[in-house]
């Protein structure tokens, strides 16, 4: 049984590579989403007695509680917090840079461009000036207050969980292919371009921190790890297209130029970005990676993984989100893997151990 | 530079994806009287070393779509030049995203590079719905159809196109190639598909062999 106070310690120590057992969060994909009510944290047990300890297994009196120690805690799940956040798959980034989000049922899914971009192909001709849409910036930011005012307290708030970075916007205003051509033949624009993305980036991100309060002095971000400050999360799934060497050149810079604007910056990877992670652990401001681990062939074996994920995490705090692995799998990753800065979400296929992975 | 120089020159740049240096060398080997023919072979040469490049991982997607906007447009510098009587085109191609996924790097790769080796392309673009392919397939009679999706959830549609075109009585007129990342050689085969391309090189390559041996 974790306490509150338990979890924020955990956290500061993973972010700065201390924590001596890994965060976990793993479930049974059976389950899904009974699991969260199912859990220790979720059923109430961070019941809060008189005398300041949490309640044990046995009966319950009336003389053992006291009414402003029953205050709500936040939900967790496994060592995270459970974050209330606007609706993350309307791609808020594009859409306030310009695009206008295309509904596909079929593909489950809101896009940000419509294949070729808005801009035509001598976008790199024009004012590089993408104008911010500020009706979906209110409504972001209005959604991200609605958040704060109806849920924190039993839920901790967080940013909005997909915003894309620099690189992705860029596409749904040129079209991919333009992107890459821009990176060959017209560079000073195509960095100028990504650089003024960049500024609307973090102005977005700043904009949702100021409506989102404080939790014990700091923030969680969109995987429910708090942070003692500020926090913000960032993603180019373009830069699985490009070289490392590109990826050093035109999206690096900009990256960092997000993570140097927050205390506590993550950027999220697929599977398929696993050719430029010795680059992003370059950004010394760069707080952690989070990977999502799709299968091959979206991306390495995980065999082939683990020595990556090892230079990863000697240098940052790693987060790693698979779908599915095996017990054995998480064996593997657990063993092999230092506990420090290691953070592990899953489903796993075999039922019936749940508790095993949540057991301190 | 002898004529051989210049087309080694050629060769190298296209392989290095040196677009201004490749043009120029394209406009220069024809002023010095080089044929337009062995300019485009000796593209092509340049092509097939950016294969090996990409299959060993040292190119990207990046680089596959830039060899396919220098191809365009020393298509341009070419034409005029090339002998009408001799200039073969291939066969012919339609080629989308299918309905619900609107990821096309891959897909623009394929018929970037297909149409500059002289292939007749028609791409039907994103999201494209199943009664749009038959469509194409009825009205424009290609060899080769490529199915590209590259979310899990869009795949099944592949299968749905095959099966439309069986109901429409056009299967066995055309050959389907489909590829993206959630795929592999026996989900392929379980969809009806004829070939499986596992990236985008080898779908260029898979159709460039198929329409070889045809």
């Amino acid at each position: 049984m974790k306490s509150i106070e338990d979890l924020l310690e955990l956290h500061r120590a993973w972010w700065k590579l201390e924590n001596d057992r890994p965060l976990l969060n793993v479930a049974y994909r059976e389950h899904f989403p009974w699991m969260w009510l199912q859990s220790d944290h979720a059923q109430g047990m961070e019941l809060v007695l008189k005398d300041g300890s949490l309640a044990k297994d046995g009966p319950l009196k009336p003389t053992m509680l006291a009414p402003e120690r029953m205050h709500p805690t936040p939900f967790t799940h496994g060592d995270l917090f459970l974050p209330a956040m606007p609706f993350g798959k309307i791609p808020w980034m594009e859409a306030i840079c310009g695009a206008t989000p295309q509904v596909s049922v079929k593909g489950n899914s809101i896009w940000g461009g419509f294949g070729q971009g808005i801009w035509p192909d001598d976008w790199w001709k024009q004012r590089l000036e993408p104008e911010v849409n500020h009706d979906w910036l209110d409504l972001l930011v209005e959604t991200t207050k609605y958040c704060a005012e109806k849920f924190f307290g039993h839920f901790v708030v967080a940013q909005t969980s997909i915003m894309r970075g620099p690189v992705d916007i860029m596409a749904a205003l040129v079209g991919d292919k333009n992107v890459i051509i821009g990176m060959y033949r017209h560079a000073e624009e195509t960095k100028k371009l990504l650089h003024r993305l960049a500024d609307v980036c973090i102005l977005v991100m700043k904009a949702q921190n100021q409506v989102i309060p404080r939790f014990e002095g700091g923030y969680v971000s969109c995987w429910g790890i708090w942070a003692p400050g500020t926090v913000t999360r960032n993603q180019e799934d373009g830069a699985a297209y490009v070289s490392p060497a590109f990826y050093r050149e035109f999206i690096q810079p900009v990256d960092r130029k997000i993570a140097q604007a927050f205390d506590y910056t993550t950027i999220h990877f697929h599977a398929s970005h696993h050719i430029h992670m010795d680059a992003v652990t370059d950004i010394p401001e760069l707080g952690a990676l989070q990977i999502s681990m799709e299968p091959p062939p979206y991306g390495p074996t995980l065999n082939d993984w683990i020595p990556i994920l090892k230079r990863i995490i000697k240098k940052k705090p790693l987060i790693l989100q698979a779908w599915y692995l095996t017990r054995e799998q998480i064996n593997t990753i657990l063993t092999e893997l230092p506990p420090q800065g290691l953070c592990l979400e899953t489903y796993v296929q075999e039922a019936g151990e749940s508790h095993y992975m949540y057991k301190e | 530079m002898t004529h051989r120089e210049s087309l080694l020159a050629i060769s190298k740049e296209m392989a290095d994806i040196n677009y201004e240096s490749t043009l120029n060398r394209c406009e220069e080997a024809l002023s010095e009287g080089v044929k337009a023919e062995d300019v485009v072979k000796a593209l092509a040469e340049g092509m097939r070393v950016i294969g090996e490049r990409f299959e060993a991982r040292e190119y990207f997607l990046s680089e596959l779509i830039m060899t396919g906007e220098i191809m365009r447009e020393a298509q341009v510098i070419l034409k005029p030049h090339l002998d009408i009587r001799q200039e073969k085109v291939l066969d012919r191609v339609v080629i989308g995203t299918v309905e619900g996924d609107l990821h096309d790097i891959g897909k623009n790769i394929v018929a970037s590079l297909l149409s500059s080796m002289g292939f007749e392309v028609t791409d039907l673009g994103v999201d494209v719905p199943v009664e749009k392919f038959v469509q194409a397939v009825r009205e424009v009679k290609p060899r080769f159809l490529g199915l590209s999706a590259l979310l899990r959830a869009t795949v099944p549609e592949m299968g749905r196109v095959i099966d439309a075109l069986k109901v429409a009585g056009l299967r066995s007129k055309v050959k389907v190639v489909v590829g993206g990342l959630p795929l592999n050689e026996e989900y392929a085969k379980r969809l009806g598909a004829d070939y499986y391309a596992q990236d985008a090189w080898k779908g260029v390559e898979t159709i460039r062999e198929e329409s070889r041996e045809h």
